[in-house]
C-alpha cells in the first residue's frame, strides 16, 4: 500500500510536469513554426524556445526521483 | 576564436581610386565603411554622372545571368527527375536572352508549346473518355455524320459556374431550335466536357456564339475538328502517348544547350558582379581636391598584406589606422581550427558573439559531445551514430552543412560509446545481461539512481561555474567591475551551495557545512548589492534562476533513463512474443530509440549550452565581417 502511494506520488510529480510542458510547448511550437516559415534563420532560436519549458518536466523528474530514492530508501 | 579587427583608412590619389578599389576587391580582406559620411571632412567621391547608367546595366546583366544559371540547373534537374511537365521559363527579356543565350528562346518556346499541347490533349482525351460512355455518341462515325449533313464539335469549357452550360444550351436552342444534341460530362478541375452534334451551319456559328455569350473554352488542337468523337478520342490518346518522348527530347536539348553555355555565363556574371561592386564602392569613398579615401575594417593580421598589395597598384597609397571612435562597432570574424568549425555554426545559431567578447565554439566542441554521450551512454547506439557521422563526413566533402553534422555526430557517438562502456550498456540492458561489465556504475541498477543524479548535478555545477569564470574574465577585460562582482558573488554562492549539498550526501566532511553556509550568506549579499536598489527584489529571483540552471542538468539523467527504459521495453517484447515477431518488434523499437537518441539529446545538449552555460558570459549581437570582394557562389546546402 505504502509502496503504491509512493509510486503514485512519483507518477504525479512527473506526469503533471509533463502535462504543463506539453501545454507550453504546443503554444510555443505553433508560434515558432510560424516564425520559421517567415524567417528560416530563426530555426536555432526556435529550437531553443521549444526546449525551454522542458525544465518543468525535468524538475518533475527531480521530485519523482527524490520521492523514489528518499522515501523508498527510508 | 574571435579574430582581432582593426579600422583602417586608405588614402590615394583621386585618379588611382578605381585601381585601388579593384585591388581591394581582388584581395577580399577589407569590409568597407562609408568614408564619405564619417567625420573626416570629405565629400562623396561618386558615383559619377555616367556611372548610374552603367550600374543599372550591370545589375540587370548580373540578374539575367543568375536567372540563366538557374535555368541550367533546373533543366539538368528536370532531365534527372524526368519531370517533363515542370514549367520552363526564364525571367530574361527576349532581346537580352537572344544575346546571352543564342537559340535558347526557340528551345524554351518548343518546350512550352509541347507542354501546352500535352495539357490540352489530356483534357480533351479525358473529356471524351467520359462522354463516349454514351453509346449513341461512341457509335457515331464520320460516314454517318456526312450522310446526315451533321458535324460534331468537342469542347472543354472552363467553367466553375454550372449555369454556363445552361446558357450555351439556350443560345443553341435560339439558333437552331431542336436540331442539335449537346452531351455534357464534368471532367474535374473546374472544366466541363461537351460534344455538340448539329448541322454544319450551326457548328460554323458556334465560335461566334461562344464569344457572344462569353463562354471560355480550351481550343481543340488543330486536326481533330473534322473527326468523329470516337476517332478523335483514339487520335488524342495516340498523341498523348507520344508527347512525353517529344517533351523529353526538347528538355534534353534545352539542358544540353544551357550546360554548354553555363561556364561562359558564370565567367561573365563574376566579371559583371565584380565591376558592379567596384562602381558601387566608389559611393563609399570620400574625396578632397586631390585625394580619395576609403575606410574599413580588416583582420589585424592582414594589415601588412593590404599594404603590400596596394603598393603594387599605387605606390603612393597610404594605409593608416583609423580612430576606433570614428569607425564604430567592429564586425566579427570567427576563425577556429577545422575540428571546432561545426560548433562555430552551432554558436552562430544564437547570433554571433559581440566584438571583444568570448567565442565559446571551442568550449562547445569539448562539452557538447560529452553531454550527448552522458545522455545516450550506449555502446551499440553510440557505434551506429558514430558510423553514421563518419559516412556523412565523407559524403559531405562538397556540402559543408552535411560535413559539419557528420563531425558532430561522430564526436557525439564516440562519447556515447565511451559512456556505454562506463555504464555497461549495449542496446539498453542487453549488454549487461550478456556480461558487459559497467566500468563505473550500471545506470539501470536499482540503487544507482542517486549516483546518476549526483553525476548529472556535478556536471551541471562544473559547467555553470566554468561559465561564470569566463564571465568574470570577460568582465575584467571589458572593465565592468559591477558585472565582475556580480558573477564572482554568484560563483562563490554556487560553490557554497554545492559544498553544503556535498556534505549532505557525505561527499565532504560535516565540518565544511558551517563555513560553506557563511560563504553562501556573504556572497548572497555581495551578489545582491551589485544590482542596485531593485536588486533587492530581482536579485533573489536571479540567484534562484542560477540554482535552477544547475538543476536543469538533471535532464542528463532524465533523458538518458528514458532512452534506457525504451530499450528495455524493446528487449522485453523481443522475448515475450514468438521469436521472429519479437525480433522484428525489438528492431523497430530500437530504431525508434536510436532516432530519438540522435535528436533529443542533441537538442537538450544545445539547450544546456544556450540557456544555462552561455548565461554566465555570452554576449550576442555581433555583426558578421563581410569583406569587399567577389560574391560567394551559392552554397550547395
Amino acid at each position: 500500500m505504502q509502496l503504491g502511494l509512493i509510486a503514485i506520488g512519483a507518477a504525479l510529480a512527473i506526469g503533471l510536469g509533463a502535462l504543463a510542458t506539453g501545454i507550453a510547448q504546443a503554444r510555443i511550437g505553433s508560434a515558432a513554426a510560424g516564425a520559421i516559415a517567415e524567417k528560416p534563420e530563426l530555426t536555432g532560436r526556435a529550437i531553443l524556445l521549444i526546449a525551454i519549458p522542458e525544465t518543468l518536466v525535468i524538475l518533475g523528474f527531480a521530485v519523482a526521483a527524490m520521492i523514489l530514492v528518499l522515501l523508498r530508501g527510508g | 576564436m574571435l579574430i582581432g579587427m582593426t579600422p583602417v583608412q586608405i588614402l590615394t590619389h583621386r585618379a588611382q581610386l578605381p585601381a585601388v578599389i579593384a585591388e581591394l576587391h581582388r584581395l577580399a580582406a577589407v569590409q568597407l565603411t562609408d568614408a564619405a559620411h564619417q567625420k573626416l571632412g570629405m565629400t562623396p567621391a561618386g558615383p559619377g554622372p555616367g556611372d548610374a547608367h552603367r550600374i543599372a546595366g550591370l545589375a540587370a546583366e548580373v540578374a539575367d545571368l543568375a536567372a540563366l544559371l538557374g535555368l541550367a540547373e533546373e533543366a539538368a534537374s528536370v532531365v534527372a527527375d524526368k519531370n517533363w511537365l515542370r514549367p520552363a521559363s526564364v525571367a530574361v527579356p527576349a532581346g537580352r536572352l537572344g544575346r546571352l543565350g543564342p537559340g535558347l528562346g526557340a528551345l524554351l518556346d518548343q518546350v512550352g508549346s509541347l507542354q501546352n499541347e500535352y495539357e490540352t490533349v489530356r483534357r480533351y482525351h479525358d473529356a471524351l473518355a467520359m462522354l463516349l460512355a454514351d453509346p449513341e455518341l461512341s457509335l457515331l462515325g464520320e460516314r454517318d455524320l456526312a450522310r446526315l449533313g451533321l458535324a460534331t464539335v468537342v469542347l472543354v469549357v472552363d467553367t466553375p459556374d454550372a449555369d454556363t452550360i445552361g446558357t450555351l444550351r439556350a443560345a443553341l436552342h435560339i439558333a437552331a431550335g431542336d436540331r442539335f444534341r449537346l452531351t455534357v460530362a464534368p471532367t474535374g478541375d473546374q472544366t466541363v466536357g461537351c460534344v455538340l452534334v448539329a448541322p454544319h451551319t450551326l457548328v460554323a456559328e458556334l465560335r461566334t456564339l461562344l464569344a457572344r455569350e462569353h463562354i471560355r473554352h480550351v481550343p481543340l488542337p488543330p486536326g481533330y475538328e473534322q473527326m468523329s468523337p470516337a476517332h478523335a478520342a483514339t487520335e488524342l490518346g495516340n498523341r498523348l502517348a507520344a508527347l512525353p518522348d517529344e517533351l523529353a527530347r526538347a528538355w534534353r536539348s534545352l539542358a544540353g544547350r544551357t550546360a554548354e553555355l553555363a561556364p561562359g555565363w558564370q565567367q561573365r556574371r563574376a566579371a559583371a558582379a565584380g565591376e558592379l561592386d567596384c562602381l558601387e564602392a566608389v559611393a563609399l569613398a570620400g574625396r578632397t581636391a586631390r585625394t580619395a579615401s576609403l575606410t574599413g575594417w580588416l583582420p589585424r593580421r592582414d594589415v601588412d598584406t593590404l599594404r603590400t598589395a596596394l603598393a603594387r597598384v599605387d605606390a603612393g597609397a597610404v594605409v593608416t589606422k583609423l580612430d576606433a571612435a570614428v569607425a564604430g562597432e567592429p564586425p566579427v570574424l570567427l576563425d577556429n581550427p577545422p575540428p571546432v568549425r561545426p560548433y562555430q555554426r552551432l554558436v552562430s545559431f544564437l547570433g554571433l558573439p559581440r566584438s571583444g567578447s568570448l567565442d565559446p565554439s571551442t568550449l562547445m566542441a569539448a562539452a557538447l559531445p560529452l553531454l550527448f554521450g552522458v545522455m545516450v551512454g550506449d555502446l551499440v547506439y553510440g557505434a551506429i551514430l558514430a558510423g553514421l557521422g563518419a559516412v556523412l563526413r565523407r559524403r559531405g566533402s562538397t556540402r559543408p552543412l552535411v560535413r559539419d553534422i557528420g563531425s558532430v555526430l561522430l564526436a557525439s557517438g564516440s562519447w556515447s560509446m565511451l559512456f556505454g562502456l562506463l555504464y555497461g550498456e549495449a542496446l539498453g540492458s542487453l549488454g549487461h545481461k550478456l556480461g558487459l561489465p559497467a566500468l563505473w556504475f550500471y545506470r539501470h541498477g536499482p540503487d544507482e539512481l542517486g549516483t546518476l543524479l549526483l553525476f548529472a548535478l556535478g556536471i551541471g555545477v562544473t559547467h555553470i561555474l566554468l561559465g561564470l569564470v569566463l564571465g568574470m574574465r570577460q568582465a575584467r577585460r571589458l572593465r565592468q567591475p559591477r558585472t565582475l562582482l556580480e558573477r564572482a558573488g554568484t560563483f562563490f554562492l554556487l560553490c557554497g551551495l554545492a559544498a553544503i549539498a556535498a556534505t549532505a550526501v557525505d561527499l565532504l566532511p560535516g565540518q565544511v557545512r558551517t563555513p560553506a553556509m557563511a560563504v553562501v550568506a556573504v556572497m548572497f549579499v555581495v551578489a545582491l548589492s551589485t544590482r542596485g536598489p531593485m536588486g533587492l527584489l530581482t536579485g533573489p529571483l536571479e540567484l534562484l534562476g542560477s540554482l535552477g540552471h544547475v538543476l536543469s542538468y538533471l535532464r542528463l539523467a532524465a533523458v538518458g533513463l528514458a532512452s534506457v527504459y525504451l530499450a528495455e521495453v524493446a528487449n522485453h517484447l523481443a522475448v515475450s512474443v514468438p521469436l521472429l515477431l519479437g525480433v522484428f518488434v525489438a528492431m523497430l523499437l530500437h530504431l525508434l530509440n536510436l532516432a530519438l537518441a540522435a535528436f533529443s539529446p542533441m537538442v537538450q545538449a544545445l539547450r544546456l549550452h544556450y540557456v544555462e552555460f552561455f548565461s554566465g558570459f555570452y554576449e550576442s549581437g555581433g555583426q558578421a565581417f563581410r569583406p569587399f570582394g567577389p560574391r560567394p557562389q551559392p552554397s550547395p546546402d
